[in-house]
């Protein structure tokens, strides 16, 4: 028995000593992602524009969401938490424990479809079931920083 | 040995469960905070001001820095690793992977800090080259009030 717990608690561990690494190196849905538009540059291109939104979906199904209010300021805030359940290699589910900004979707479930455009982009649609339609957005890995070679 | 592996794993769900709330509503060293800096204004009294460099302490003592370093908004992460808290006033951040500076893999920081008020974090960290303490200020990111108007 002792042996048993003792494996379960080593595993529990193990997990929580590469839970970070498992987040920012991640090539899957798990990661922290910022939030974009794609806009038209003046040439005509398709340009991705960053906005200042960061879903976090950590590795062990939990998510939170924060945004930077004011671009002025840079005042930031949580907006909401819960877990996440991967239903398949193109949908999950968003649980929301606690909504701050809109306290009437606490305790709310969102069907979500997602597709991976490359590593460090993701296309998702969340259903609106008002409007009943799906709504498309646009997320960007923030993916580990290149290291500093020239320091001014 | 079923009950007990089955009690061992309905604590790790429930300690995940509450993880995030941990996290978003803690009023201690735990939470996702925003570097600060602290400048005279020009009538001479002391302004917070807000930089776009963030950590996050999470409950099960791993952390992550990340922060805008460019005016396209671009992010990126520049290093995580563990933390330990050593004292009400003390505690240990164990750099697994630092991309910015890969000499500081697997380095340790010595590191001071006092909670000036549930949201605002002073902290020091000990600087080995010019054996001096280096001060910071961060403060918490909280939950955002209930949106009432959106126009």
């Amino acid at each position: 028995m002792k042996k048993s717990i003792l494996t379960v608690a080593l595993m529990v561990v193990t997990c929580m000593a590469f839970a970070q690494k498992d987040l920012v190196e991640s090539k899957s849905l798990v990661g922290i992602w910022q939030q974009a538009i794609v806009d038209k540059s003046p040439d005509g291109q398709p340009k991705v524009i960053n906005l200042t939104t960061y879903k976090v979906l950590n590795a062990d199904k939990t998510f939170y969401c924060f945004s930077i209010n004011n671009l002025n300021n840079l005042n930031s805030n949580v907006i909401h938490f819960g877990s996440y359940s991967i239903t398949s290699d193109s949908t999950f589910t968003e649980s929301v424990t606690k909504h701050y900004a809109f306290p009437a979707l606490d305790n709310s479930e969102s069907l979500m479809r997602y597709k991976l455009l490359d590593e460090n982009m993701l296309l998702m649609q969340y259903y609106n079931s008002v409007n009943k339609q799906w709504v498309p957005e646009i997320w960007v890995r923030v993916t580990p920083r290149k290291p500093v070679t020239n320091i001014n | 040995m079923k009950k007990s592996i089955f009690t061992v794993a309905l604590m790790v769900v429930t300690c995940m469960a509450f993880a995030q709330k941990d996290l978003i509503e803690s009023k201690s060293l735990v939470g996702i905070w925003q570097q600060a800096q602290v400048r005279k204004t020009t009538d001479g009294q002391s302004k917070i001001i807000n930089t776009a460099v963030y950590k996050v302490l999470n409950a099960d003592n791993s952390f992550v820095f990340f922060s805008i370093s460019s005016n396209e908004l671009n992010t990126n992460v520049s290093h995580w690793g563990t933390y330990k808290i050593t004292s009400d006033s003390t505690y240990t951040e164990s750099v697994t992977r630092h991309y910015t500076s890969p000499a500081l893999d697997k380095s340790e920081s010595q590191m001071r800090f006092k909670l000036l008020d549930e949201n605002t974090l002073f902290m020091q960290y000990y600087n080995d080259a010019n054996k001096m303490w280096i001060p910071e200020v961060w403060l918490r990111v909280t939950p955002r009030t209930p949106v009432t108007n959106i126009n």
